[in-house]
């Protein structure tokens, strides 16, 4: 590269001042679309995930299914069996408290809490509904879900006897805070709990059919004889949990599993979601590839003349081949990075126009999620690319035919 | 330097154009010798291959056969890059059309040729071209984009250009064609001055007895050679 050769592609691009603008801007738009769909999308994604993480456990740890062994099979034959699973006992975790102290001196764990889970059917009246029974040390109540956040009526305080709802299940058993309804176990016993505290956490199914009860209760209800069915934690690298729940499976000989295997349903969204963003960038690229080509392929056309006295005086085909490329290359580079700015703008000016009087804003858009180093790179990539045939036209046109015949 | 050998030699030089079916052979073995510092007018009718030998004679077309050697040099056969390195160490094209590179003012038009110089723009390169524009009297439009010039003043800036490498051969096609009378000779006047002094030879083509008149040897191409010495 020689530094005429940098020189004329730059005053080329200031001297045809008007179609540099134009394309400058074509340029800008297409990655003012791209960086703002990047933040659209991963705002988007973060908002899904952090919705999804917020009220869940990152990793669980649970005793492992002990299935009937199967006998030999004989040589040659293949087994068909059915597994039904032990339905009289849950499995669970017998001296889970030297674990958990293991477990919270472990760096990556956030939060922990031991639980029982089992079900339920909660009796007021003539109405029985069935609910999902968590037993939780009082202590770590929000560990998991906050409840501080999500409580709508009572209090957080639960004590022997005391049961945590969510306002569906409330309105559906027509009680409130203070008001006691009885609870059958799978187990079939019995106790009449109060009402301690009424919650919304987001989701419709915790709303509705979750009960949250201190752990030595729900570990008489459920025949547990002090031990947990459960361990569930939260990670400071929500990304990192299924590498932790495969170390941790490994430690303790326990199953473990991570909130990214468990949601399937939402990483299918955020990929689905990932493609239709990928799509537009392409696209966006594209316009991109397709402008810078026409017109530098016209300014090929338009400087002929030009080029064969340019070759006259000595500069050779592969400088005027390098003189196009680069006026690609710095329309793509400042191009783009006009964009990237306008593009930020842009999303900022739609968050203010869209923010609400809790100043929260309606649209998932995080200004910050838009790629932009990556967008500058490859816009300047694709139209560097995309002046590779025009640079070569403009090589190629014949001095002589270009001075002469004009 | 050998004196005894001229700047340029051309021996039985033949191009032929091919032209889909058509054959033209323009240039039917042409011999030319031309002293270094000549100030020589090339005549001929229109058509008659003034510009076809000016192009040949500058590199920027291949002849059909023959030899040429410039300034001890043969050419013929040379690669393209050796051709284009050439072309900027040792010539110099003052073009009847196409006279400036339109984006850039006066004086980058006269320093252009230092930038593709292997040694780029040095200060003598800049001292040289100035003293080149005074010379052809344009001082005073040395930061003027070369558009917003006239046809004459466009013309000397062109030549200082030609000359800004020092070159041994400047090549100049028609150079007057599209000038005035004054503006012509005010040229034609420029360019011997300077051929003298630099001891740079000019080739210069016209259909014009009166501007050819000016020069110190006139040839003339008829039927594809050389006419007279
Ligand atoms: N590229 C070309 N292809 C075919 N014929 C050409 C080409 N260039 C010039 N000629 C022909 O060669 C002859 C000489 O042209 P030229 O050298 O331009 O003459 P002059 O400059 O003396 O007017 C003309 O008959 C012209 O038509
Ligand atoms: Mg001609």
């Amino acid at each position: 590269m020689r530094r005429f050769e940098i020189k004329v592609a730059l005053r080329y691009l200031r001297s045809s001042g008007l179609q540099t603008l134009l394309i400058l801007a074509g340029v800008a738009i297409g990655i003012v679309a791209y960086t703002f769909m990047a933040a659209l999308i991963n705002g988007l994604a973060v908002r899904l995930t952090d919705d999804v993480i917020g009220s869940i456990a990152h990793v669980i740890l649970e005793p492992r299914e002990r299935l009937p062994r199967l006998l030999d099979k004989p040589e040659g034959f293949s087994a068909l069996v059915a597994v039904q699973r032990s339905n009289e006992k849950r499995p669970k975790i017998e001296g889970w408290r030297p674990l958990v102290e293991r477990l919270e001196g472990l760096p990556e764990i956030t939060a922990i809490s031991p639980q029982v889970i089992g079900n339920g059917f909660f009796q007021r009246g003539e109405k029985v509904l069935p609910v999902g029974i968590t037993g939780v040390e009082p202590a770590r109540l929000s560990a998991i879900i906050d409840f501080e956040d999500g409580l709508i009526r009572g209090s957080t305080r639960l004590g022997s006897g005391d049961v945590l709802i969510g306002y569906r299940l409330a309105d559906e058993l027509g009680v409130t805070t203070g008001q006691r309804a009885r609870l059958r176990s799978e187990r079939g016993r019995e106790r009449t709990l109060t009402v301690r505290g009424i919650f919304d956490i987001g989701s419709a199914n915790a709303n509705e059919r979750l009960a949250f009860l201190d752990l030595r209760t729900a570990q008489t209800l459920l025949e547990l004889d002090g031990a947990v069915t459960q361990i569930a934690m939260k990670v400071d690298d929500i990304y990192a949990a299924p590498r932790l729940a495969e170390r941790l499976a490994g430690d303790t000989g326990l199953e473990a599993k991570d909130w990214i295997a468990e949601n399937e349903r939402l990483q299918g969204a955020l990929r689905a979601q990932g493609t239709t963003g990928d799509l537009i960038k392409v696209f966006s690229l594209l316009t991109i590839l397709i402008g810078v080509a026409s017109v530098l392929l016209l300014a090929a056309v338009r400087r002929r003349g030009e080029i064969g006295i340019m070759r006259s005086m000595g500069v050779s085909q592969g400088s005027i081949r390098r003189i196009f490329q680069l006026q690609g290359f710095f329309i793509g580079l400042f191009g783009s990075s006009l964009g990237a700015l306008g593009g930020w703008l842009f999303c900022r000016l739609l968050m203010e126009l869209t923010v609400k009087p809790d100043g929260s804003t309606a649209l998932p858009l995080d200004p910050a999620l838009g790629e932009y180093s990556t967008a500058i790179a490859f816009a300047t990539a694709c139209a560097t690319f995309a002046a590779i045939l025009p640079a070569r036209a403009a090589a190629k046109i014949d001095p002589v035919e270009a001075i002469h015949h004009d | 330097m050998i004196e005894a050998e001229p700047l340029v030699t051309v021996r039985q030089l033949v191009k032929t154009y091919r032209d889909a079916e058509i054959e033209t052979q323009v240039l039917k073995g042409l011999d030319l010798d031309l002293e270094h510092g000549g100030f020589v007018a090339l005549m001929g009718t229109s058509g008659s291959g003034k510009s076809t030998l000016l192009t040949v004679l500058g590199t920027l077309l291949r002849p059909t056969s023959g030899s040429i050697r410039i300034a001890g040099e043969e050419i013929v056969g040379l690669s393209e890059k050796d051709l284009t390195a050439f072309r900027n160490r040792t010539l110099g094209f003052v073009f009847q059309f196409h006279h400036l590179l339109p984006d850039f003012t006066a004086l980058e038009n006269v320093l252009f040729p230092t930038w593709v110089a292997k040694r780029g723009e040095t200060r003598a390169a800049r001292r040289y071209a100035e003293e080149l524009l005074a010379r052809v009297g344009l001082s005073d439009r040395a930061r003027y984009r070369s558009t917003k010039l006239s046809g004459g003043q466009k013309q000397r800036v062109a030549m200082a250009r030609a000359l800004v490498n020092r070159p041994q051969l400047v090549l100049a096609d028609e150079p007057t064609g599209n000038l005035d009378r004054e503006a012509s000779m005010q040229l034609m006047d420029l360019m011997r001055e300077v051929s003298h002094e630099e001891k740079t030879c000019f080739l210069i083509s016209t259909h014009d007895a009166e501007i050819a008149s000016r020069c110190d040897r006139t040839i003339h191409i008829v039927d594809g050679r050389i006419a007279d010495g």
